[in-house]
C-alpha cells in the first residue's frame, strides 16, 4: 500500500504550483512612475520629477485638459537623470504624464501658471531704474568735483 | 553613465582632462609663486600690475560660473530678459573704474576693502561689513564649487561630488603656490581662452540649429521666453544690476586688484575689462534658447549650458566647452580665494589677534587661510543645496546693502559710522524679507533701497567732516 500521507502531500503540492502558473501574457510588465510637480508656478517654469531613473527614450506628455484629449507637446526625457526642468509658459493650466504604454505608465499632474500682475513688475523696475539713475549721477558728480578739487591742490 | 544614456564624454575622459588642466594649472601656480617674496608680493603681486593683464584680470574674474552656468539658467528661465538683464552686470565694472581710481589715490599703502571700511566707519561698520563679506564669499566659493560639479556631472555623467572636489583641490593648489600673482597671471591665459571658446561655440551653434528654426520653436511652444513684457523678468533686471554692483564694490576681489594695478592702471583696465565682459552674457545666454530646438529640458536650469553646447558640438565641442567653463570657474575661484584669505589675514588675524606679526608670520598665515577656505568651501559644497541662480540671488540681499555706504564713503565727508552700519545692517534684512516674502529677483533691489534711504538720511543729519588723510594707513609691522 502505498504511503497515503506522502501521496496527499504531493498532490497538495501539485495544486499549489498549478495556483502559481499563470499564462505569460498575463504578468504585468509595465513599470510605474510617480510624476511630481509645483502645483503653481509664478515664474512659468518648474522642474517635474520622477520617482526613479527614466527608461531609455521616455516622453512626457503635456496637455491642457485632464483627460489628455488633446497632447500639446512631447518631452523627451534626457540620459537618466529624475528631473526635468520646463520653461516658458504662460497663463494656464498645463497637466502632464509619462506617454502611456505596454513598457510604461505614470500618474498626471496639474500645473497651474500664474504670472505676477504687471503692476507689481512695473513698480519694481521703475523703483530699480530711479534708484539706478540716482547712483550714477552721484557716481559722476562726486568723481568729477573730486578730481577736480585734487588737481587744485589737496583733497578737500 | 555612459555616452550611451545620452553624455557627450566618457567619465573616463572627463576626469582625464580634469587631471591634466589641474596639474597645468597648479605647476604654473608654483613656477609664478617663485618670485613672491614678502606678504605684499603674495597678497598684492607687488602692486605692480600693468594695463594688459589688469584688464584681463578684471574681465576673466567676471566671467564666472554665473556667465557660463548661470547665465543660460537665467535666460532659459527668463528668456530675452534673462540674457539681456544678466549682461548689464558689466555695469558693475564700468561703474567701479571711478572707484577704483579713487581708492588707488586715498589707500596707495592699503590692502582690503575691510581696511577701507574700518578706517573711514569704524567698527560697527566694519562689523556689519565682514558679515556681509563673508556670507558672500562663501556664497560665491560655494556656487563655484557647485558649478564644477555640475558642469562635469552634465557633459560625462561623472559624480557630482568628484567634480566639485577637483576643481577645488586644483585652486586651492596653484593659489596656494603662487598668491596674486600667479590668480593674475592665470586669469590673462583664462581670459584668452574664454573669448575664443564662447566665440567658437555660437559660431557652431549658429551653423548647425538656425536662427529661424530656434526662434520658431520658442516662438510656438514656450512663448513666454520671447516675451518683453515677461513680468518675473522685469522684476529680475534691476535686481541682477544691484547685485553685480554690490558684488564688486564691496568685495576684497576687486579692491584687492584695484590696489594691485600699478599707477592710473585702475580706471582704464576696469573701464575696458567692462566692456569687453557685456557681450559674453548674451553669447552664452542665447546657447539656452536653442535648448527646446534640440529637444534638450534639464534636470537643473543651470546645466542649460553645457548640455546644448556639447549636444551640438558632439565630443570635440564638449572638450571646449569643458575647458571654457572650467577656466571661468578656475580664473573666479582662485580669485576669490586669494581675496578672502587676505581678508582674514589683514583684517581679522592681522588688525583684531596678532598686530605684531612680522611678515613671514603674515604670509604663512595667508596660506594657511587659502587652505582653510578650501575645506570649509568642500564641506559646504558636499550636499548639493540649491540651484546656483538661486544660491547667489541669496547673496544679493547682502552685498547691495554696501553699494551706497562704499561710494559715499569714498568721496562724501559726512556720512558717519554709525549710518553706513545702519545701512548695511537694515539693508539686509529687509532684502532678506524680501527674497523669502516675494521672490529672489528683489532681495538686492529692497536691499540697495533700504541703505540708500539711511545713506541719504546720514548725509542730511550728520555734522561729521571726515579727513581724508586718515585712509593712507602707516604698516607698523617689520620683516
Amino acid at each position: 500500500m502505498p504511503n497515503r500521507y506522502g501521496f496527499i502531500t504531493h498532490i497538495a503540492l501539485l495544486f499549489l504550483i498549478t495556483l502559481l502558473a499563470r499564462p505569460v501574457s498575463a504578468q504585468d510588465t509595465t513599470t510605474h512612475f510617480t510624476l511630481t510637480a509645483p502645483e503653481s508656478s509664478r515664474e512659468g517654469y518648474f522642474v517635474v520629477s520622477l520617482d526613479q531613473a527614466p527608461q531609455p527614450g521616455m516622453v512626457l506628455q503635456q496637455s491642457s485638459n485632464p483627460n489628455f484629449s488633446v497632447i500639446t507637446a512631447e518631452f523627451v526625457w534626457f540620459g537618466d537623470f529624475e528631473k526635468m526642468t520646463l520653461t516658458g509658459f504662460s497663463n494656464g493650466d498645463y497637466y502632464f504624464r509619462i506617454a502611456p504604454s505596454a513598457e510604461v505608465a505614470s500618474n498626471s499632474v496639474a500645473v497651474k501658471v500664474r504670472h505676477y500682475p504687471a503692476w507689481q513688475a512695473y513698480t519694481l523696475f521703475f523703483i530699480g531704474l530711479a534708484l539706478f539713475s540716482l547712483l550714477v549721477v552721484t557716481i559722476i558728480v562726486l568723481h568729477r568735483t573730486r578730481s577736480r578739487e585734487s588737481n587744485r591742490g589737496p583733497d578737500d | 553613465m555612459t555616452e550611451a544614456s545620452g553624455f557627450a564624454l566618457s567619465s573616463s575622459l572627463g576626469l582625464t582632462l580634469v587631471v591634466i588642466f589641474g596639474l597645468a594649472w597648479i605647476l604654473f601656480g608654483w613656477y609664478l609663486g617663485r618670485a613672491n617674496k614678502t606678504h605684499e608680493d603674495f597678497a598684492l603681486a607687488g602692486r605692480n600690475v600693468g594695463f594688459a593683464l589688469a584688464s584681463a584680470t578684471a574681465m576673466a574674474t567676471w566671467v564666472t560660473s554665473n556667465t557660463t552656468l548661470v547665465a543660460p539658467q537665467l535666460t532659459y528661465q527668463f528668456g530675452i530678459w534673462g540674457m539681456v538683464g544678466y549682461s548689464f552686470a558689466a555695469l558693475g565694472l564700468i561703474l567701479f573704474a571711478p572707484l577704483a581710481a579713487r581708492i588707488k589715490r586715498l589707500m596707495p599703502n592699503g590692502y582690503t576693502s575691510g581696511d577701507f571700511i574700518r578706517l573711514r566707519y569704524g567698527q560697527a561698520a566694519w562689523w556689519a561689513f565682514i558679515v556681509i563679506s563673508v556670507v558672500y564669499a562663501f556664497g560665491w566659493l560655494v556656487s563655484l564649487g557647485m558649478a564644477g560639479g555640475i558642469l562635469l556631472e552634465a557633459l560625462s555623467g561623472l559624480d557630482y561630488h568628484i567634480g566639485m572636489t577637483a576643481i577645488l583641490i586644483i585652486c586651492v593648489g596653484y593659489t596656494l603656490f603662487g598668491g596674486l600673482r600667479a590668480v593674475i597671471a592665470t586669469d590673462f591665459i583664462q581670459a584668452l581662452i574664454i573669448i575664443v571658446g564662447v566665440v567658437l561655440i555660437a559660431w557652431f551653434l549658429i551653423d548647425t540649429v538656425s536662427l529661424e528654426s530656434i526662434h520658431s520653436e520658442v516662438q510656438t511652444n514656450h512663448p513666454q521666453l520671447l516675451d518683453l513684457l515677461f513680468p518675473a523678468a522685469i522684476m529680475f533686471l534691476f535686481n541682477n544690476i544691484f547685485f553685480g554692483l554690490g558684488e564688486i564694490f564691496h568685495s576684497n576681489v576687486w579692491w584687492s586688484r584695484a590696489l594691485a594695478f600699478k599707477g592710473n592702471v585702475a580706471f582704464k583696465a576696469y573701464l575696458l575689462g567692462g566692456i569687453l565682459w557685456l557681450p559674453i552674457p548674451i553669447v552664452t545666454g542665447f546657447i539656452a534658447l536653442a535648448a527646446p530646438q534640440l529637444g534638450i529640458f534639464p534636470p537643473s536650469a543651470d546645466m542649460v549650458g553645457p548640455m546644448v553646447a556639447a549636444e551640438v558640438l558632439g565630443k570635440v565641442g564638449a572638450v571646449v566647452v569643458f575647458i571654457v567653463v572650467f577656466s571661468a570657474l578656475a580664473s573666479s575661484l582662485d580669485s576669490l580665494l586669494a581675496a578672502t584669505s587676505d581678508l582674514v589675514t589683514r583684517d581679522i588675524y592681522h588688525k583684531k589677534l596678532k598686530p605684531q606679526a612680522t611678515d613671514k608670520h603674515l604670509l604663512r598665515f595667508n596660506r594657511y587661510s587659502i587652505l582653510g577656505l578650501g575645506v570649509l568651501t568642500w564641506l559646504f559644497c558636499l550636499p548639493q543645496i540649491a540651484t546656483l541662480g538661486a544660491l547667489l540671488n541669496f547673496a544679493g540681499a547682502f552685498v547691495a546693502s554696501t553699494i551706497f555706504p562704499v561710494v559715499l564713503g569714498l568721496y562724501q565727508r559726512r556720512l558717519s559710522g554709525g549710518y553706513a552700519a545702519l545701512a548695511m545692517t537694515l539693508g539686509t534684512l529687509c532684502g532678506l524679507v524680501g527674497y523669502f516674502v516675494i521672490g529672489f529677483y528683489v532681495a538686492a533691489l529692497v536691499s540697495c533701497s533700504v541703505s540708500a534711504a539711511i545713506c541719504g538720511l546720514g548725509l542730511l543729519l550728520s555734522k561729521q567732516q571726515f579727513d581724508w588723510q586718515q585712509l593712507d594707513e602707516q604698516e607698523e609691522s617689520s620683516l
